[in-house]
């Protein structure tokens, strides 16, 4: 704490104080939703001081006490001048939408420039109308897929769900939806992750230079805030897809005082097939939903508050029910098979934010959130005797595993003056797991059992204490440094980590710099997984008395240049260091509910470095980018592989993504991806051999087949290109735009597993699993635009006045 | 139970799998390694001393295992480090054996060394167990809500050092005239995992466990099963209680090889535990106590 102080007094004793300025502050919103803007810009033009809008939207700008002329500006939107005279305090500022032309494309220079300029090494604002001309999948845009296409962030491959940044894991990345973490962020094993990008109104991913305000995870942090509810008037669109449809509503409640967004998406596959599986006497199907809703409340001037809460699910169910069978004495015999497996998060904040005075401001924030995994079945057996009596079998299991998180923070945000951006805050999370646990049940009318065995709940607390400065020293040098400290309470054992982190940005020249990052992380959760590649089952489990939290130490130095006003490009190297992983032990199963997860696992350390390139052409009628990383990322375990280094199973020696959009007229828009990645590492067998004969026991394989090393097989190299093309066209009612998409265009035959099978003649042959071919795909996207209605309802009935005259 | 939530989990996975994926067969593209010598040798006390030989295969050959026995041309040189006494063999005395001319006493250190001019050689080192017998085995049978189940107390003296055990019990039915393995449960601290232990069906073929915690002690065992009903005592079944004691590289070599045959798609690889240098396979040894009841 003592730490924390001194770093707080001694960044506001280095603020020169003086007598002759003025302090202007606000929120900088869009004038069409009155929805705030994040990371706006705000500068005088007088005495050439500026500042950005914090993540709430909200800014503070101290210039002299004379005249000021402010120019704001956001991208996509239209850059605004404003007069602020002398002895004014208060700015709220409303921009409105570009007029959009050919010649003008949505990515502007605004957001180009912050990246040369901007302070964090490894950060990236996404854009979110870079996702609208990407191909679509089955109909879906999703951000995710966006983020695994920029450099240093890789998908795990088919069918798996989530990010892996710089070497790390898919739980290694704090994923917070609104402040409040998201703990699956997949659908469909993967194939869309949960947020609905409608929904959204900023994304922005950390990979390197961590601002202190940041902790909990060892990789990255995935920050995305939905939308607040349109202010001043209705609106809703929508998208109607092969397999899935969306929709968005939003509005006042009260014209500039409450606003509403809700949002709702579905996929209806099961409803398509299952008749067909009904016909084969099989009830079954997969599906998956989600909600989001968030409410906007206006207090006062200086005070806001935010309900939101998301919920979705993901479902695979099958039923079966035999036909009766009878016996040569004529009893009959039925018997029903049921299963399901499913999957889901929940999560709910409440967000007070409130102005104290023009330099300081506060967010509150209480969180809940829940991720939950099942898996069970039924049989029910019933036998009908020809003496009229009848016996009744029911037998279910169920196994449940999932994480439960209360949370509270508070975070101020304070600008003494221009050179400097404090922010310090305090936050608990109370968490509860559940790594586990095998209920059962049989009755068969003379015995009963109810019970449930596997891993006990455990509780935890996660407390943290932050403080960081954005310290701009002199035109050409900025930094930001901070300390994140965090305690953990589990179990009787208390964990403490003090974490610092610094960052800074050196302007070699108006158009390049050289960003720095250095940052300590600490992870206090742990997934493990069977299979490394984020499936649903894999369990959220705490660090302990024998488990230590990880820990990660990252460097990473970039170089960044923007020339020709429309292209941006970046070198950057990462080493990444981490200690206290975790994985399943040999043989390990997560299904054998009677250990302690505790008793199934090994702990080890990674080492994670390489080099990303980045290549980005942001104006013009054709847009994209080109990402290349080159890394490697190793894992260490006494007890595994005979404690020699191994490759992690997503090491990916070469990861290139290639994205361009054109834009061909008005109505017509193309988008292309492609990518490539070396194939993900993988255990496979190199020599068979016999097992000793033996007496004890008869039971045992004949053979066993012996493997080099741990991921010492590489899968073939994954390669996919989609294609898709947007119609927009302006409709009485408002937008239109019918998506055409083809996901994996060249139908490549992408390896989701490789095993060792049989051929025809029954020889051992190596085979893959390849999950998704091309799949071709037609939406339709539809805005509807109430104030355009409006107007030509009220000029059909002044036509028809007319008329009538 | 454990089989049936397998069963679902599999099924469920499968199910979704099959809407949407194919499967085709693809060349193996890693580097093929040039196969080993594989000895492997569990000699019990009181028993001829043999190990086996053959070679290891490429995991996607499709040879037959006759193919891979060493039957001629290796010289297998065995020596008694504790007599100094040496024994070699160049043929197998039947398909891959290669038998001794004596029997497996305790306390024995060997070494065993394979040469093959077209393998590289081979060696390993272990020395024989001693005899830990079983004192005594107390059986009774009680009643349970599930019936009508027996109980054996196992009694022997565990001598001071570390050591390592199985027990199992076998069945044998005269009606039927086979021999079975008996499930049975057993809730004394001293076992690792045996098997599943869902509560209801917390049954295993046998258990393995060290002397940590009754080291140089005598040790008792209770073990429960369910009981046979029996209209006759010509009938009833013969029961035969185990207890096998093995040196620590047997012992790791049997758990290494039962976590190996139980490998799925959801469970870690397991890499099965040898000590032979420059090769693969056990040289062991284990004592055998029966007690038939």
């Amino acid at each position: 704490m003592k730490i924390f102080l001194l770093l707080l007094f001694t960044t506001i004793n280095i603020i020169t104080f003086s007598q002759e300025k003025r302090t202007i502050s606000g929120f900088i919103t869009n004038e069409s939703t009155g929805e705030k803007l994040i990371g706006a810009t705000i500068y005088d033009t007088v005495s050439k001081k500026g500042a950005g809008t914090n993540e709430y939207g909200f800014f503070s700008l101290t210039i002299p006490a004379k005249d000021a002329f402010i120019r704001v500006s956001y991208f996509r939107l239209q850059t605004k001048y404003t007069l602020c005279a002398k002895g004014r305090n208060d700015l709220n500022v409303a921009l409105e939408e570009k007029v959009q032309n050919l010649k003008e494309i949505t990515i502007t220079s605004e957001g180009s420039k912050r990246t040369v300029e901007s302070t964090n090494a490894g950060t990236i604002e996404l854009q979110l109308d870079k996702v609208e001309k990407l191909p679509l999948i089955l109909g879906e845009k999703d951000v995710l897929r966006v983020l695994q296409l920029l450099p240093g962030v890789k998908s795990g491959g088919e069918a798996s769900s989530g990010i892996y940044v710089r070497g790390g894991g898919p739980d290694q990345n704090l994923i917070l939806l609104d402040g409040v973490p998201i703990y699956n962020a997949s659908h469909l094993f993967g194939f869309f992750s949960v947020f609905n990008s409608d929904a959204l109104s900023n994304v922005t991913l950390v990979k390197g230079g961590f601002p202190a305000r940041y902790g909990g995870r060892a990789s990255s942090v995935l920050d995305m805030r939905m939308k607040e509810g349109n202010m001043k008037n209705y609106n809703v669109e929508g998208n109607v897809g092969i397999i899935s449809s969306r929709v968005l509503v939003e509005g006042p409640i009260k014209k500039d005082k409450t606003a509403f967004s809700f949002s709702a998406r579905r996929t209806y596959l099961d409803l398509l097939y299952r008749p067909f599986l009904l016909a084969r006497k099989v009830d079954g199907g997969y599906f998956f939903h989600d909600f989001n809703t968030k409410i906007h409340h206006k207090i006062n001037a200086k005070n806001h508050i935010f309900f939101s809460g998301y919920f979705g699910l993901d479902k695979v169910f099958v039923k079966d029910k035999g036909e009766s069978s009878y016996d040569s004495e004529g009893n009959s015999y039925t018997s029903e098979f049921g299963a399901k497996l499913q999957w889901g998060n929940s999560i709910g904040a409440i967000r007070w934010n409130h102005i104290i005075n023009p330099k300081l401001f506060l967010n509150t924030t209480a969180t809940y959130s829940k991720y939950n995994f099942l898996i069970g079945g039924e049989f029910n057996e019933e036998t009908k005797y020809t003496d009229g009596t009848t016996v009744k079998q029911n037998q279910s299991i169920t196994y449940n595993s999932g994480i439960k998180d209360w949370g509270l923070k508070t975070d101020f945000t304070y600008f003494p003056n221009p050179n400097h951006n404090i922010k310090f805050g305090v936050s608990d999370t109370y968490h509860t797991f559940e790594p586990g646990i095998t209920y059962v049940n049989f009755d068969d009318g003379n015995q009963q059992l109810d019970t449930a065995v596997g891993s006990k709940f455990q509780y935890s607390h996660e407390i943290s204490l932050y403080a960081e400065d954005d310290y701009k020293i002199n035109d050409r040098l900025k930094i930001n440094f901070g300390l994140h400290h965090a305690i953990f309470l589990t179990g009787g054992k208390t964990y403490q980590v003090l974490q610092p982190r610094f960052s800074g940005n050196f302007m070699l020249d108006e158009n390049s710099s050289i960003k720095l990052g250095v940052s300590r992380m600490a992870q206090f959760l742990h997934l493990l997984s069977n299979t490394g590649i984020g499936l649903p089952t894999d369990l959220w489990v705490p660090a302990t008395k024998n488990v230590k939290p990880v820990l990660a130490n990252q460097i990473s130095l970039g170089y960044y240049r923007e020339f020709s006003k429309q292209y941006n490009f970046s070198v950057e190297g990462y080493y990444k260091k981490m200690e206290n992983l975790i994985q399943y032990e040999e043989g390990a199963d997560f299904l054998a509910a009677s250990e302690d997860w505790q008793e199934k696992i090994v702990v080890g350390q990674g080492w994670m470095y390489g080099g990303e390139v980045f290549l980005e052409r942001k104006k013009g009628r054709l847009t994209g980018w080109i990402g290349y990383t080159l890394s490697w990322s190793e894992r260490q375990f006494d007890d595994l592989n005979f404690g020699k280094k191994f490759f992690y199973r997503f090491d990916r020696r070469n990861d290139l993504s290639v994205v361009l959009t054109y834009d061909i007229n008005e109505f017509w828009d193309l988008g292309m991806v492609f990518v490539y990645g070396t194939g993900n590492a993988v255990t496979l067998g190199s020599q068979n051999y016999s097992i000793a004969p033996n007496s004890l026991s008869n039971q045992y394989y004949q053979g066993v087949t012996n493997f080099e090393q741990l991921n010492g097989y590489r899968m073939p190299s994954y390669h996919r290109m989609d294609f898709g093309a947007n119609y927009k066209k302006m409709k009485k009612w408002g937008h239109s735009v019918i998506s055409f998409s083809v996901y994996n265009l060249y139908n490549r035959q992408n390896a989701f597993a490789i095993y060792q099978g049989t051929n025809t003649s029954n020889n051992p042959v190596l085979k893959q699993i390849a999950l998704f071919p091309m799949i071709p795909s037609i939406s339709w996207k539809f805005k509807f635009d109430f104030e355009k209605i409006k107007k030509n309802k009220l000029e059909k009935i002044s036509n028809n006045t007319e008329n009538e005259k | 139970m454990k089989n049936k939530l397998a069963l679902i989990k599999y099924s469920l996975l499968l199910f979704l799998f099959a809407l949407i994926s194919c499967e085709k067969e693809i060349q193996y593209k890693g580097e093929g390694k040039d196969p080993v010598l594989v000895l492997n040798g569990i000699n019990e006390n009181d028993s001829i001393f043999r190990i086996y030989l053959e070679r290891s295969y490429f995991f996607l050959s499709n040879e037959s295992q006759s193919d891979k026995y060493i039957k001629t041309g290796a010289t297998v040189t065995l020596t008694n480090l504790s007599s100094g006494e040496i024994f070699t063999m160049t043929n197998s005395s039947l398909d891959n054996k290669y038998e001794f001319p004596f029997v497996t006493s305790q306390n024995v250190k060997f070494k065993i060394e394979v040469s093959h001019p077209d393998y590289e050689s081979i060696s390993a080192e272990m020395t024989t167990v001693p005899k830990i017998n079983l004192n005594a085995v107390d059986t009774s049978t009680f009643e349970s809500n599930n019936g009508t189940r027996k109980k054996a107390v196992l009694k022997w003296n565990d001598p001071v050092g570390k050591n390592f055990y199985f027990v199992k019990v076998s069945v044998f039915n005269p009606e039927g005239a086979y021999t079975n393995m008996q499930y049975f449960s057993c809730l004394d601290p001293v076992f690792e995992d045996g098997g599943s232990s869902i509560v209801g069906e917390s049954e295993y073929p046998e258990i393995y466990f060290t002397d940590e915690l009754f080291d140089g002690n005598e040790k008792t065992l209770e073990i429960d099963f369910y009981s046979y009903k029996t209209d006759s005592i010509q009938n009833a079944p013969i029961y035969t209680y185990s207890l096998i004691s093995m040196n620590k590289e047997t012992y790791q070599y049997f758990i290494s090889v039962k976590k190996a045959s139980n490998v799925g798609f959801f469970t870690e690889p397991v890499k099965v535990f040898s000590n032979i240098n420059n090769g693969f396979g056990i040289f062991g040894s284990m004592n055998f106590s029966n007690i038939v009841k």
